[in-house]
């Protein structure tokens, strides 16, 4: 709304609570017991508040449709594929390297490295470059929806249809079907730290 | 405080390792020396020298309070005082007793605070210290007093840092004396000022500095090649742009007549319309000042490419000149790398039971010292070889007539400015070339006819085939065949070569020959089902073009000829198994093939490639922890368009076996007897249909295009022969995308077609619609790679 309304309003709403305010205070003294029922109730809701603020932050990426997530810690940045080198006698997990300001970085397809099933192919067009140390590689994605708190009671830790191996790459799967990964976990997977044999 | 004196005290350590280090290598070459030599005036100098570096030694690890370097110094100096003194005779269990110890105190600085010493080391400090009494107890007049007045103003410094490192003291301020162990020292201390950090007195016009810190400045200098790249490409590209203008100015010269007769005519017009006349003036002006304003763009772009090209030029010749010196920068005399080979020499041929001289010629040369610490392990390798395989016995030797001690040269020489030659030579008893021809026999390396055909020297040249060895017994030494074979590499590695001469029973000779610096990494770039990739010129024998016809199938692998001999072929996209039908398409189509031979001598490969592209100067980028256990790739290059591509391994390559043989003529060798996949483009532009089609066809497909989903649905179910795949857009008129999907899997003769979307809609409920409707594939027009799609479709219908 324009400016001179808002401000009518707001004074309104400012005249109200100050009305209020003023009723409350010349208000017969209510029951002590209807005083502390109203106490009690304001003191459970603040409660139940507490628990549900305990979250963390998880950067949101979808990849054929499913969506992933991970905590941003070792997020490096973002970044719009336009060329993918593919590189011949490479397991299939490995996408390619694609050239980031001169630093060339392996790009992965985290499905394929967790042993899903591909579903569909999809658009594969942008990466989300994680670095750890000295290990810097980028994970393929459709799309990346954002930063958002998932509250740790929407976590579900264990999924019976997981196999062992992605089961220990997790941290679990969120209630609406967002799949938490433990970065740390998979960038410490020994096919990251491969030697010339 | 106690930080900064746990740094300071850090520092201090480093300094005291890197002196120390140099200080015990010295003094273990002239014990080693003292060894071998005969009278007193060749061992006496070496004694003193000896003795010198460990004072120095001593007083340090003082300094610095290394207690367990400092226990073995103490009896140590005694001995060797005793030593430059005459007390006592350098036996060769003493000088043995002195080497092990100085080995043991090298071992120990790298362990600066441990907290007593480990039991071998103690049982030999303990025996140390026992040799010494000894000698102590036969010289009456041996006191510290005298010996440290020797070095009074040494040990002075040695006691300051001592006392700046116990009182916290500011090293420039004067200060009282001190107790200190020589009791005379003291008042000589008084009143001095003194700089704490210099321990060394020596003050020529070198400067210490970290062989890491040296080497990232190599590092950053190499890596600007990648700028020289850049500005290359750029002037590349501004001229491109400019030449474009040339095709301009071409198209507008030949419409000149036109444009008068237009302006012309326009002048003299009696058009009907002033409206008319006034819009053709108007256009006469704007094609004028079109003319006009291009022209002048065309000159700017000249300017442009001029100093684009200047630029390339400045940065490339500059680029190249800091590089060069840089790498004078890490040139070091070979001697810093061929010292350590006295005392291996030696400790090897006692454990041999071998009696040998060893000497190093050449050693001031220098050389880049990557390129030094690369051919330490080939040599160390060389050195072995010759000590366990070709020096024989002493007994034998002197049955065979020859000198009781055997002589082993390692020898350098200056071949040119940029190459230098590194013989390791025996008087051994050579290489028994029918030794070489039963081991090969009996490991089915090759068979007796094959031996019977090649020239002694060929069959010299096995003993570097990895895996190849005349040791029927396994040692730690030798016998697992690896290290020839490893030298071989590491010297081609370096774009060096490799020789063997050997007479029988007189000796053997290994020439290396390499480069004196590393030289900037060159490449050639080919392309390979449009793929590119880069092949090391180091490793290209050479390049030819074949007819099929010259293909010969020789023991069941296609090889042609080349100098007389058979080198099989294979098609490069076999190696690096990338998919086969495109390139049996293109060897289809051309009766000449286009081959790389890889490797050199014996052992060459040759391979199919489509074409060779240029050669070029390349930054490597090393593979990374996620990729390095490929095969086939040794490491990624960047070009001066900033595309990346992968460089091939040669030597994975030269060890691929392939069974069976290529037929080359024949297309149907591929395994795909069914015929070619045919595929229905629906799109409502031509554009689209075209673009798909192309690509398509260009792989081998057969394609059939429709306008809607209507058209589409016509032709699927009444064409006779199916339909291997459906390529639809979305957004089409009468049926669009997701329409003709449902219908298709509606249908029973359809049901099982594979659908692929290809449309511009990004949105995420586009995508869920296809999979609702049971497509299997989606893509974004702007955004799909070419050979995404394909391998998609690929990986759907097979090829």
């Amino acid at each position: 709304m324009s400016r001179p309304l808002l401000r009518q309003h707001m004074a309104d709403v400012e005249i109200k609570s100050s009305i209020d305010e003023i009723d409350e205070l010349t208000q017969p003294v209510r029951s002590t017991a209807e005083t502390l029922r109203a106490r009690a109730k304001a003191l459970a809701k603040k409660r139940a508040k507490d628990q549900e603020e305990e979250s963390f932050e998880i950067v949101e990426f979808l990849l054929d449709n499913e969506s992933y997530g991970f905590q941003p810690q070792k997020l490096r940045e973002i970044c719009l594929l336009s060329y993918v080198t593919t590189i011949p006698c490479t397991p299939s997990f490995i996408v390619g390297v694609i050239n980031l300001r001169g630093q060339i970085i392996t790009i992965v397809n985290i499905k394929i490295l967790l042993g899903f099933q591909q579903q569909m192919v999809a658009v594969h067009n942008k990466a989300i470059i994680i670095e750890s140390g000295k290990l810097c590689i980028g994970f393929l994605a459709d799309e990346v929806v954002g930063v958002r708190k998932v509250a740790v009671s929407s976590m579900q830790h264990t999924l019976s249809t997981l196999s062992g191996l992605s089961a220990t790459y997790l941290k679990g799967i969120t209630t609406d079907r967002m799949i938490i990964l433990d970065v740390e976990k998979i960038l410490n997977d020994s096919r990251f730290s491969q030697t010339k044999k | 405080m106690a930080d900064k004196n746990k740094e300071f005290r850090e520092e201090l350590l480093e300094a005291f390792s890197a002196e120390g280090y140099d200080q015990v290598a010295n003094i273990a070459q002239s014990l080693l020396k003292l060894e071998n030599s005969a009278d007193e005036a060749t061992s006496l100098p070496l004694i003193e020298k000896a003795y010198k570096e460990l004072h120095n030694l001593k007083g340090s690890a003082r300094g610095v309070q290394f207690s367990s370097i400092e226990s073995f110094c103490h009896p140590l100096e005694s001995i060797l005082y005793a030593l430059k003194i005459g007390k006592v005779k350098a036996t060769p269990e003493l000088v043995d007793l002195l080497l092990s110890s100085t080995n043991a105190v090298e071992q120990l600085f790298s362990e600066p605070d441990a907290p007593k010493l480990r039991p071998p080391v103690q049982k030999l400090l303990d025996k140390l210290l026992i040799a010494a009494k000894k000698v102590d107890d036969s010289i009456q007049i041996f006191s510290e007093e005298t010996r440290d007045a020797d070095d009074s103003e040494e040990n002075f410094i040695i006691e300051s840092m001592t006392l700046l490192e116990e009182n916290d003291l500011d090293p420039l301020e004067e200060t009282s004396p001190v107790r200190s162990s020589t009791g005379s020292l003291a008042e000589t201390k008084q009143s001095h000022k003194y700089i704490a950090s210099e321990v060394s007195r020596k003050n020529t016009g070198t400067v210490r500095i970290a062989a890491a810190k040296l080497d990232l400045v190599m590092q950053k200098s190499e890596e600007m090649l990648s700028i020289k790249l850049m500005a290359k490409q750029q002037a590349a590209e501004t001229g491109v742009l400019e030449s474009s203008f040339v095709g301009w100015s071409k198209k507008w010269q030949k419409a000149a007549p036109e444009l008068k007769d237009l302006r012309r005519l326009t002048n003299k017009a009696n058009l009907q319309s002033i409206e008319a006349e006034r819009i053709l003036h108007k256009i006469n002006d704007l094609l004028q000042w079109n003319e006009d304003y291009i022209k002048s763009l065309s000159r700017q772009v000249r300017t442009l490419a001029t100093s684009a090209n200047a630029c390339a030029h400045y940065a490339s010749n500059s680029l190249d000149d800091l590089l060069d010196e840089t790498k004078h920068l890490l040139m070091m005399p070979c001697s810093s790398q061929f010292n350590s080979f006295h005392l291996l020499v030696r400790d090897l041929a006692r454990e041999l039971g071998k009696e040998v001289d060893f000497s190093i010629t050449g050693e001031e040369i220098e050389i880049d010292k990557r390129i030094l610490s690369e051919i330490r392990d080939p040599l160390t390798h060389a050195l072995r070889n010759s000590l366990d395989h070709g020096i024989e016995d002493p007994e034998e030797r002197v049955i065979k007539g020859k000198n009781r001690r055997a002589k082993l040269t390692l020898s350098a020489t200056q071949l040119d400015s940029g190459t230098i030659e590194i013989r390791v030579s025996d008087d051994g008893n050579g290489i028994d070339v029918q030794l070489i021809r039963e081991r090969a026999i009996e490991s089915g390396m090759h068979t007796a006819d094959e031996l019977a055909k090649m020239t002694p020297e060929a069959i010299r040249a096995l003993i570097f085939k990895s895996s190849f060895s005349t040791r029927k017994l396994i040692t730690e030494i030798s016998g697992r065949g690896m290290g020839l074979s490893i030298l071989e590499e590491n010297v081609r590695r370096l774009g060096g070569q490799l020789k063997l001469e050997s007479v029988p029973q007189q000796g053997t000779v290994i020439i290396m020959t390499i480069p004196v610096t590393i030289s900037t990494f060159r490449g050639m770039l080919i392309d390979l089902m449009e793929k590119h990739f880069i092949i090391p010129t180091t490793s290209i024998d050479r390049v030819i073009r074949i007819r099929k016809s010259d293909i010969k199938p020789v023991e069941g692998l296609s090889t042609i000829s080349l100098e007389g001999t058979h080198i099989p072929l294979y098609p490069l996209a076999d190696i690096l198994q990338l998919s086969e039908s495109k390139q049996a398409k293109k060897l289809d189509t051309s009766e000449f093939l286009t081959v790389s031979i890889l490797g050199s001598g014996e052992s060459r490969v040759g391979v199919v490639v489509d074409n060779i592209i240029e050669e070029l100067e390349v930054l490597v980028k090393p593979l990374g922890p996620v990729l390095a256990g490929t095969p086939n790739i040794s490491g990624l290059s960047i070009l001066g368009s900033g595309k990346v591509v992968p460089i091939l391994n040669v030597t994975d390559i030269l060890q691929h076996r392939q069974v069976g043989q290529v037929n080359y003529n024949d297309s149907t060798n591929v395994a795909s007897p069914k015929s070619e996949r045919k595929i229905l483009v629906t799109d409502d532009t031509l554009t689209a249909r075209m673009l798909l089609r192309n690509i398509l066809e260009t792989v081998g497909f057969t394609v059939k295009t429709a306008n809607d989903g209507v058209e589409a649905l016509e032709i699927l179910e009444n064409e006779v022969e199916p339909f291997d795949l459906l390529v639809t857009d979305l957004e089409m008129p009468n049926m669009n995308g997701f329409e003709l999907t449902s219908a298709v899997r509606k249908s029973t003769k359809l049901q099982s077609l594979p659908v692929i979307m290809v449309t511009s809609k990004t949105a995420r409920e586009e995508r869920e619609k296809g999979v609702a409707v049971g497509a299997n594939a989606y893509f974004i027009k702007s955004s799909f790679e070419q050979t995404n799609l394909i391998d998609v479709i690929t990986s759907l219908i097979g090829r």
